[in-house]
């Protein structure tokens, strides 16, 4: 028998410490559970999360003391109606905007904002898709300079026809062709439901954990808004990948669902 | 690139093609030396001297060709200038923020107060008006403009939602800058650079026409300026083979470059760019 | 109709490139020169006495086409300004309402879309205004006009400095409390701006 653990090679938060040793039941969390990490790992914790936008004199709270935690594969879904602050949060949990009050951690490690190499080779594990694909996406790059961008900056461009495959292999995996024709060509030309699933095309290309999806279907008409839910559903099972999804329709959050934050 | 297949564009095209043309090419195609009188005073237009001569018997043909190489090199030496000082600054304001930006647009601020015309008169009556000298001083006049517009761009660019992305996916600065800023920035760049030339032509010639040029150098300006200055220019017909062609050499060099701009103007908002 | 206006279109693109001192020297030739309409140079007659009316009436005749060339200068980019802005709201759906409620044709382009169009125009006139000042030096030089912009050029010709640097300071003077007045203006006329 190998070394380790025998789930690792499958396991999608399996570490090198999962390789090298073997491990015992042991009880975790109510149950026995055979797991160097005690079972699913706390992949995203916010707690008491606050964020008040200041414009001059008049200061508005967007978010007052928000807390939540996300396990490895988890989806966790957060409604509420326009205004409320979802899209703050959004920015908060993907790192692109700062909290006031509380603290967000990803993987146990506080998510850091600043430009060091460090703190964004950690911002790549929590992707974030967002509401307008249009503004998402540069009008200037071809499908397939977009699919490759996040490839090429996580240092794995390595030479063409590597990454030729893998922006082949992630454009097929949301359901969108890998042709040359489509390749070539530009988001102005293409609805918004192929903008979107390029877009979770990007963001699963690379290893990152953890999804967030902020209102992806707002923009998309009803046919579009389904084979997106059924993508981003499909990739979410496959790569083990966790995943907050923030609309206003309790409806679409349910289905897409288990975990609950109103 | 069908934007240019615009009558007025392609107008502008001809035009500053024209200039250069004739800026490049002078000695070659001048049928005269600008400075050299080789012909008599006055002398109506005729196919020895198709645009009559001067008071000094210079042939006007030639000097109009000669002409148009003080006006392209301060048009095109005060755009790259003014683009160089106020993109850096420019960009740099939008992209750090902060102190650093409203330090750059408190002092864009103040020199945009002072007006143009006049502190070009003064500073180059006071240190001199050759050809480099006016270059510098236009293109230092038109950099706080440049500056706001390329800040504004830049900080419309940054809340751009491919930047975010860029950022999520581990982009550092650098490469936000070399992929995403500059591209966009390339449409603006060009049409303000073009508004910069067209300008300094004008400033140019304005400075000439208050006889602050190089007296040595031929310039239109210079040359409507010394004919103003014959007393009783106006009642003879020589006013409407030296002033007139002069006069019109100027307004066409600077239609050209104003022609080219409204050309370039939907390159700078094509259609998939409204999303913003 | 519309021919004349198509016209009057393409001459104001055109003569929107003039420099202003090419567009004086025109119209001195034309209009003072072969017509004699007005005189030809200076601010008013020298070596006369005049009575105070007469006197008023020979400095408004030597104005005139200095006036009018400076005007004229910025006038056509005001027109096409005008103009691109009546094109456009035109258009808008409004002036479909007031039809419907039967407002007259002429009552709806003057009153409602003129007005519309104007704001711009007024912004730009603003902006101008500045301008306006600082070209006069090139407009007296070319009109022999007796004013700040002549005597700058007269100080430039006899490398006069101090007389240049005193001028500088006057026009920078009068161009930041031209373009406060503008300002102050344009915010009384458009609703939209706040206080």
């Amino acid at each position: 028998m190998p070394p380790g653990c025998p789930f690792n090679p499958r396991c999608p938060q399996a570490e090198d410490i999962c390789r090298e040793q073997r491990v015992s039941l042991e009880p975790s969390r109510a149950r026995l559970v055979a797991c160097h990490f005690g079972g699913l790992k706390t992949l995203l914790d916010a707690r008491d999360v606050g964020k008040t936008f200041r414009r001059g004199r008049r200061r508005m709270q967007a978010l007052d003391a928000v807390s939540f935690a996300l396990r490895q594969g988890e989806s966790v879904g957060v409604v509420g109606p326009s205004g409320s602050g979802k899209s703050t949060l959004a920015r908060i949990l993907t790192g692109h905007l700062a909290t006031d009050t509380g603290e967000v951690t990803l993987e146990g490690r506080p998510l850091a904002r600043s430009w060091g190499r460090a703190a964004r080779a950690q911002r790549v594990r929590i992707q974030l898709v967002m509401q307008d694909p249009w503004d998402a996406l540069s009008p200037r790059l071809t499908v397939e300079e977009l699919v490759r961008e996040p490839l090429d900056l996580a240092g794995g461009g390595g030479d063409g026809g590597d990454s030729a495959g893998s922006v082949a292999a992630a454009l097929a995996s949301v359901g969108l062709p890998a042709s040359g024709n489509f390749l070539g060509v530009r988001s102005h030309e293409l609805s918004g439901g192929q903008l979107q699933r390029i877009a979770l095309a990007r963001a699963v290309i690379i290893e990152s954990e953890l999804l967030v999806a902020d209102e992806p279907t707002s923009m998309l008409d009803a046919s579009e808004q389904a084979r997106l839910m059924v993508a981003l559903r499909e990739r979410q099972t496959e790569l083990g990948l966790g995943l907050v999804l923030i609309s206003h329709g309790i409806a679409l959050v349910r289905k897409a669902t288990e975990g609950g934050e109103t | 690139m069908s934007a240019l297949r615009s009558p007025l564009a392609l107008a502008g095209v001809g035009l500053v093609t024209l200039l250069v043309v004739a800026a490049v090419l002078a000695p070659v195609i001048a049928p005269y030396a600008p400075d050299v009188p080789s012909g008599p005073s006055y002398a109506s237009p005729s196919l020895d001297h198709p645009v009559g001569t001067n008071n000094l018997g210079q042939d006007m043909l030639s000097r109009l060709i000669w002409g148009a190489r003080a006006s392209l090199t301060v048009a095109v030496g005060a755009a790259t200038l003014a683009l160089a000082i106020g993109g850096v600054v420019g960009m740099a304001a939008g992209l750090v923020g902060g102190v650093v930006d409203t330090v750059a647009m408190r002092v864009v601020d103040i020199l945009l107060a002072v007006p143009r015309l006049p502190l070009l008169v003064l500073v180059a009556a006071l240190a001199g008006a050759g050809v480099l000298t006016v270059t510098v001083l236009i293109g230092l006049m038109f950099w706080p403009p440049m500056a706001r517009i390329i800040r504004s761009r830049t900080l419309s660019l940054r809340g751009r939602g491919f930047v975010e992305s860029a950022r999520g996916f581990g982009a550092g600065l650098p490469y936000l800058i070399r992929r995403h800023l500059l591209s966009a920035l390339g449409p603006l760049v060009a049409v303000e650079f073009v508004a910069v030339a067209s300008n300094a032509v004008l400033l140019e010639a304005s400075l000439a026409f208050l006889g602050l040029a190089d007296p040595t150098a031929v310039s239109w300006g210079l040359d409507i300026n010394r004919a103003l200055a014959e007393p009783g220019i106006y009642f003879t017909s020589a006013w409407l083979w030296w002033v007139l062609p002069t006069g019109f050499a100027i307004t066409l060099a600077i239609m050209g470059f104003t022609l080219l701009g409204v050309g370039l103007e939907p390159v700078l908002n094509p259609r998939w760019e409204r999303g913003s | 109709m519309l021919l004349g206006a198509y016209l009057v279109t393409v001459f104001a693109l055109v003569t929107l490139n003039f420099s202003v001192f090419f567009l004086g020297s025109i119209a001195l030739f034309v209009f003072a020169v072969r017509l004699g309409w007005f005189p030809l140079s200076g601010s008013s007659t020298p070596f006369t006495s005049l009575t105070p009316l007469a006197r008023a009436g020979d400095v408004l005749h030597h104005l005139a086409l200095p006036a009018t060339v400076l005007a004229a200068h910025f006038a056509t980019s005001h027109f096409l300004l005008m103009r691109a802005g009546m094109v456009s709201e035109l258009g808008s759906d409004y002036l479909q309402a007031g039809r419907a409620k039967g407002l007259r044709d002429r009552v709806l382009k003057y009153r409602y879309a003129g007005r519309n169009a104007l704001l711009p125009v007024v912004s730009l006139m603003a902006i101008h205004v500045g301008t306006m000042v600082t070209l006069t030096i090139l407009v007296e030089t070319v009109f022999r006009y007796e004013g700040l912009g002549r005597l700058v050029f007269d100080a430039i010709r006899y490398r006069d400095y101090p007389t240049l640097q005193g001028c500088f300071l006057l026009l920078t003077l009068m161009v930041v409390t031209a373009n406060f007045l503008a300002d102050l203006a344009y915010r009384r006329l458009d609703p939209r701006v706040a206080t």
